[in-house]
């Protein structure tokens, strides 16, 4: 079987669903963070399809970059989780509710 | 391709003292010493900010310069700086005033820089990696400041939430990216000789016209909804604003929010430019879309603030509703449209800026953001009285103030659109926004009738102190709202000047 553009886009699809599911299901903080891991590399299978179909290396650097701002995040958003750890003791994201109105 | 670095530095010369400053001010605070309070890191963060927006004024050329296809050195792009860097200071000045940033000067200071320089970015990005890239530069720095107060537990709530839900709406972003690279096969949005993205063939054939080349564009109008606290993305904003120092409250409700209005400025005239069928059919869909967005956004912010006592949540449902306002302008896709978007950011810096400190200056004084901290507050402290009944009344979009004259320009540009295109739904847009003003008013009056119509009986006693900084300060952000309501059209006519270029390729629609 040859592997096309379609199979590119095709997984691309199957991991931003994934992801979406997994962002909308998990009420972990740091399950939410793996589903929005799956998005990024969704769109990162994508760029670097097109790229390999169409010519032209943008879009790998285009992923390349995705791929650090995605470590960043990733950092970032750890360091908030812990922060809310030590007073909270669990990360649910549905429990966060002192702010509301 | 050697990129031409004189060029390059001479029109983003504010940008790179910005990020050269981030490193230099962890080095000062390294030499300063921690005994210091990290008096050298304030000292170097200020004058990187200063030095920036002295650049930006005085250097940057706004000719339509595209350097190194990725940065637009244009009008848009040097007001949007412009506004994202004077925030910064003011957003500087307050944390230092109202001690927010003593977790780490040196560190707020970075992240606040780093935040600055992101909003910069995004405001001359012509190229989809960039505007993703420094989308997420000021994201990241805004999910550190939020969280920036360690001892309270809302800071932590409201970074978490900031955080999570922005890592959503940018993946939804950058997947949608993703696709209008391969629709267009490039990621530039405009390209020197002026072709139109919506146009250009990629490996999956011409872009506009096809059904998932919408979808991608909505998913991109996610990520930049979200930066804007648009509906249905306004979520996590009166959370964030109320859990946040007061300091980056205000700094998000103007640099985050004008640099996303940059962005949807840049990106809409991009996926809109273009005369052939396929491209005014998507134009015409995208006008409705962001239409109802507009829509949407107003009349959510406006009923959900009216039941607010929190001063902070109460200015992040009314920053919520203004987005709304703000959208119009973008809707009708013209370059008046785009005037009216670029006059009303300026005079809402103004005015949100303003209010923001002032809430900022009660909290400090009497240790609440409720409205009923501000009882009486028009007897005793008369300057803080007036000044924030003129940014209530610019707010509310009453004359003489320049809010007024704002909300008129963006309502105008909707029923003459309405009007030019027989189009019912832009007509009836236009009522429906001009009934949230009169909503909208149910609230702002609410300060003023804490301030004014309070029972002198129960009033505080002692006076309320108000240094002469605050003041100075509170004095200056108040004034040009009313300057901007008396001389306007010498502020059009500058207005107009910098949104020349957007929307000017956009064929007509239904």
């Amino acid at each position: 079987m040859n592997v096309g553009l379609y199979h590119y886009l095709l997984l691309g699809a199957i991991l931003f669903a994934t992801g979406v599911a997994a962002v909308v299901t998990r009420r972990n903080a740091i399950g939410v963070l793996i589903g929005v891991e799956l998005i990024l590399n969704a769109a990162n299978v994508n760029l670097v399809g097109f790229s390999r179909f169409s010519g032209g290396l943008d879009a790998q650097v285009f992923a390349l970059f995705v791929i650090v701002l995605a470590a960043a995040e990733a950092a970032v958003a750890l360091a908030i989780i812990l922060q809310l750890f030590d007073k909270r003791t669990d990360v649910d994201v549905d429990r966060a509710s002192s702010l509301r109105g | 391709m050697v990129p031409d670095l004189g060029n390059l530095l001479g029109r983003f010369g504010a940008e790179t003292v910005l990020a050269l400053a981030i490193p230099a001010i962890l080095l000062a605070d390294l030499v300063g010493g921690r005994g210091r309070r990290g008096a050298n890191a304030t000292a170097v963060g200020l004058l990187a900010l200063v030095a920036a927006l002295l650049l930006v004024l005085f250097q940057g050329a706004a000719d339509g310069a595209i350097l190194t296809k990725l940065l637009v050195a244009d009008g848009l792009a040097k007001v949007f700086r412009v506004l994202a860097i004077g925030t910064g200071i003011v957003a500087a000045l307050a944390a230092l005033r109202w001690g927010d940033a003593e977790r780490g000067r040196a560190e707020f200071f970075v992240c606040l820089l780093g935040a600055v320089l992101g909003a910069c970015l995004t405001a001359a990005a012509n190229d989809l990696a960039m505007l993703y890239i420094a989308i997420e530069t000021l994201s990241i720095g805004g999910y550190l400041l939020a969280g920036f107060r360690k001892a309270r537990v809302e800071g932590s709530e409201a970074a978490l939430k900031y955080v999570i839900f922005g890592a959503v709406s940018s993946g939804a972003m950058l997947y949608g990216m993703s696709l209008l690279y391969g629709f267009a096969g490039t990621a530039t949005l405009t390209t020197p000789a002026g072709a139109s993205f919506a146009s250009l063939e990629g490996a999956s054939g011409a872009a506009a016209g096809q059904p998932a080349f919408l979808v991608a564009v909505v998913l991109v109008f996610a990520g930049l909804a979200y930066k804007v606290a648009a509906a249905p993305f306004q979520f996590w904003c009166p959370d964030v604003y109320e859990g946040a120092p007061t300091s980056v409250a205000a700094f998000l409700a103007v640099a985050s929010k004008g640099a996303g209005f940059a962005a949807i400025l840049r990106f809409v005239g991009a996926v809109t430019a273009g005369t052939t069928p396929d491209v005014t059919a998507t134009a015409g869909d995208v006008r409705v879309i962001l239409l109802v967005m507009a829509l949407l956004t107003m009349t959510v912010g406006n009923v959900a603030a009216l039941r607010q006592n929190n001063a902070k949540r109460l200015l992040a449902y009314s920053a919520i509703a203004h987005a709304g306002y703000l959208l119009l302008g973008v809707a009708v896709t013209t370059a008046e449209g785009a005037t009216a978007v670029v006059f009303y950011m300026a005079v809402y810096l103004f005015m949100t800026l303003g209010a923001f400190y002032m809430v900022g200056v009660v909290e400090k004084e009497t240790g609440r953001a409720d409205i009923d901290a501000f009882e009486g507050l028009g007897f005793r402290a008369p300057v803080l009285g007036v000044c924030m009944a003129v940014a209530l009344v610019g707010l509310t979009g009453l004359p003489p103030t320049a809010g007024f004259v704002g909300k008129y320009f963006l309502l105008q540009q909707v029923f003459e659109y309405g009007g030019a295109h027989d189009s019912m739904l832009f007509f009836w847009g236009g009522v429906i926004a001009l009934l949230n003003t009169v909503v909208s008013l149910g609230y702002y009056t609410r300060f003023l009738k804490a301030m004014y119509l309070c029972d002198l009986e129960r009033m505080p006693k002692g006076p309320f102190r108000f240094a002469g900084v605050d003041k100075g300060l509170v004095v200056a952000l108040t004034v040009p709202v009313l300057v901007f309501g008396v001389a306007v059209a010498g502020l059009y006519d500058v207005a107009s000047e910098l949104a020349r270029g957007i929307f000017v390729a956009v064929g007509g629609g239904r």
